[in-house]
């Protein structure tokens, strides 16, 4: 009878994440390259793994000749892809982990979910799947995956789901692609909307993904993201837009500590949600300083349930671009 | 979207014939500049986009705050002797309109005191001294959009005048005098208005800075009657009110549509009357040469309010019967269009 419906669950797991519209490129079910334990060098793509075990996935590794095994591990896989285009994100999905896992893609960290010890958080019910973008993609050559796994206790490993990679869909041709990994503080302070406050001290998170399946489970209430990029003078001289993806609940966002958006999108407890509407500010490129160091800091509020900036695009490109790319997108 | 509020607001308006569509390709920006309403402003490097249709369609997509329309537009020959209204359509939410350099309305009010004028009809009339008879007219378009969708939304977007104009005797449309407070004495023909505020007729109270106010209010005008001028058998049209009036002229009621019980406790609201076109016969001998006064008092119940749409001035009884006709016929189509959306 359990099991039954822990099928059920899985299913429902499976039909609500194949989103149509998502062109799938790559199975990577089947044969991976498996070690216990974890070391930093294993990240790098060159990293010679031909006398590691193989283990199949998706399937706990306790039915694969490492019974009563808890702790670290760690996944390997080459896969060629060849054909990319560029105005697309790679979609990289790894079902369900148990119980929490860092993936690397060509060396660069592309995501996880909940959070190895000392502060351990499991992550096994959530479904993975890594946003990768575009100029991380070797075309026509090897890419290396890694997934540095943590198990708590009883199975552990990647567990079951659709392990695959597929097209994102068409995104617009950011200039400043800002997915990847933010400074993050859960709290509020007015100081971290200033270019100048230090946030070398705060954790890492990636955007765009729910903080709750990055070790802030259960978190409801204030949090900042901060961000730095450079931006060119073509951008500082024209209209530009920011767009931030969807944002759950509310936010207020700071470029260079200068509040940017209407004053009815600053945050207010009695107001509507707006978690389902996708965050464009249109500004003026004098805002940005050209060939320099830029921060973005952003002040989000979760009223319950997920919480944070979960879902993309998120990036910063010309005013005239983007539109333009909406409307070839019609 | 059809709602309870909206529904008030669509005029029966099929005798207003197209002079020039101008639904089509517009400039546009995003932002908000005084000078972007002059004439001489240098618009060549903004964006072109479709009108009507939202701005998140046309690319701007989660914009929300001020944007600015611009386009140029020149008069068929003959133009001149109609009196021009601007209709355009349905904004989300509030519009001021400009052209060359002149206001001409606006729906809605923007911040701090922010109301959405969504889901009005924009009929606007524009005065025929403000227009190039001969040469390029630039309309000008200030939009804020408070959320959702955005912009000159849907239409028609076109310059218009009311075919029921060619059949009067004297033209009685223009700068009138205006007041927002209710006295019997208003009415009378010797009531001194010198101090009053001028309104545009026809135009609703509410797109020439009445927005947000119902209830009564006063219009006074004052004609000229060459001598020798037959004055038989004469009816005033007041084209369409919203929602009551009563209309003096020379200090004599001649007729009204008024709610006997407006504040008794039967008091049950007429929610067709906004779409009657008004035409009172003239008394015999109460018209003379030289000055006279007409004086209408009003009472809106909400929405669009006041002599909002022509056709103004002083016909015969032939004509006067034809326009009725024509008003009865529009009425019933309006009713059957706005039935068969509703339950389709």
């Amino acid at each position: 009878m359990c099991r039954r419906w822990l099928i059920l669950g899985c299913l429902l797991v499976l039909s609500f994440t194949s989103k149509a519209g998502d062109t799938r490129i790559a199975s990577l079910r089947g044969s991976w390259k498996f070690a216990l334990g974890f070391k930093n060098e294993w990240i790098k793509p060159e990293y010679n793994d031909a006398d590691w075990d193989e283990v199949f996935v998706p399937k706990n590794w306790e039915d694969q000749g490492f019974y009563g095994y808890d702790g670290y591990a760690c996944y390997r896989k080459k896969v060629v892809i060849k054909d990319f285009p560029e105005d697309r994100d790679l979609i990289l999905s790894l079902g369900r982990i148990d119980d929490c896992d860092e993936v690397y893609f060509n060396g660069k960290l592309v995501g996880f979910s909940g959070t190895f010890p000392p502060d351990f958080s499991t992550a096994y019910n959530v479904y993975r799947k890594y946003v990768i973008p575009s100029e991380y993609v070797n075309i026509g050559r090897y890419n290396t995956i890694v997934v540095k796994v943590y198990d708590g206790e009883r199975e552990g490993g990647i567990v079951d789901g659709d392990i695959a990679l597929f097209l994102g869909e068409q995104k617009p041709p950011f200039e400043i692609n800002l997915s990847g990994m933010w400074q993050f503080k859960v709290g509020d302070k007015a100081d971290y909307k200033k270019p100048t406050f230090d946030d070398s001290r705060w954790n890492k998170l990636y955007v765009p993904k729910y903080w709750e399946e990055q070790g802030y489970k259960d978190y409801d209430g204030f949090a900042w993201y901060r961000k730095t990029f450079v931006a060119s003078e073509g951008l500082a001289n024209d209209r530009v837009v920011i767009v931030l993806g969807k944002i759950d609940d509310q936010d207020e966002v700071y470029l260079n500590g200068t509040y940017i958006g209407t004053p009815k999108t600053l945050i207010s407890m009695d107001a509507g949600t707006r978690y389902n509407q996708l965050r464009v500010y249109y500004i003026d490129g004098s805002l940005l300083i050209p060939n320099k160091e830029n921060t973005l800091a952003v002040r989000v509020y979760d009223s319950g349930g997920g919480g944070g900036i979960y879902e993309g695009p998120v990036g910063i490109m010309k005013q005239k671009a983007f539109v333009q790319f909406w409307r070839n997108k019609k | 979207m059809l709602t309870g509020c909206s529904i008030t607001n669509i005029p029966a308006s099929s005798n207003l014939r197209t002079l020039v569509n101008l639904s089509g390709t517009w400039l546009f920006s995003l932002g908000d500049e005084k000078d972007w309403s002059a004439v001489k402003f240098d618009d060549s490097k903004w964006d072109q986009i479709k009108v009507p249709s939202s701005w998140e369609n046309q690319g701007y997509v989660e914009y929300d705050g001020y944007a600015w329309y611009r386009k140029s537009f020149s008069l068929p020959q003959g133009a001149s002797k109609y009196d021009i209204c601007l209709q355009i359509g349905n904004i989300d939410d509030v519009d001021k309109i400009f052209i060359n350099g002149h206001l001409i309305g606006q729906t809605g009010k923007f911040a701090p005191n922010y109301t959405s004028g969504y889901g009005n009809e924009r009929i606007y009339r524009i005065p025929a001294n403000i227009l190039n008879y001969n040469s390029e007219n630039i309309i000008a378009v200030r939009v804020y959009d408070d959320q959702r969708d955005g912009g000159i939304t849907s239409g028609p977007v076109r310059l218009v005048y009311n075919e029921d104009e060619e059949n009067l005797d004297y033209k009685l449309d223009g700068e009138w005098k205006f007041s927002i407070k209710d006295r019997t004495e208003y009415a009378d023909i010797n009531y001194d208005d010198s101090s009053w505020k001028t309104i545009k007729v026809p135009q609703s109270w509410q797109s020439q800075g009445y927005w947000g106010f119902y209830g009564y209010a006063w219009y006074r005008y004052k004609f000229e009657i060459d001598p020798g001028m037959d004055l038989d058998n004469k009816y005033l049209v007041l084209g369409k009110i919203d929602d009551y009036d009563q209309v003096y002229v020379n200090g004599k009621l001649i007729g009204q549509n008024w709610s006997k019980t407006l504040f008794g406790n039967t008091y049950f609201h007429n929610h067709d009357l906004y779409k009657i076109l008004r035409g009172y016969k003239i008394p015999k001998n109460l018209l003379k040469p030289g000055i006279n006064v007409i004086a209408v008092r009003v009472f809106d119940h909400g929405g669009v309010g006041g002599i909002y749409e022509g056709p103004i001035g002083i016909t015969n009884k032939n004509s006067w019967e034809d326009m009725r006709r024509k008003n009865e016929n529009q009425i019933k189509g309006v009713e059957n269009f706005y039935f068969g959306n509703f339950f389709e």
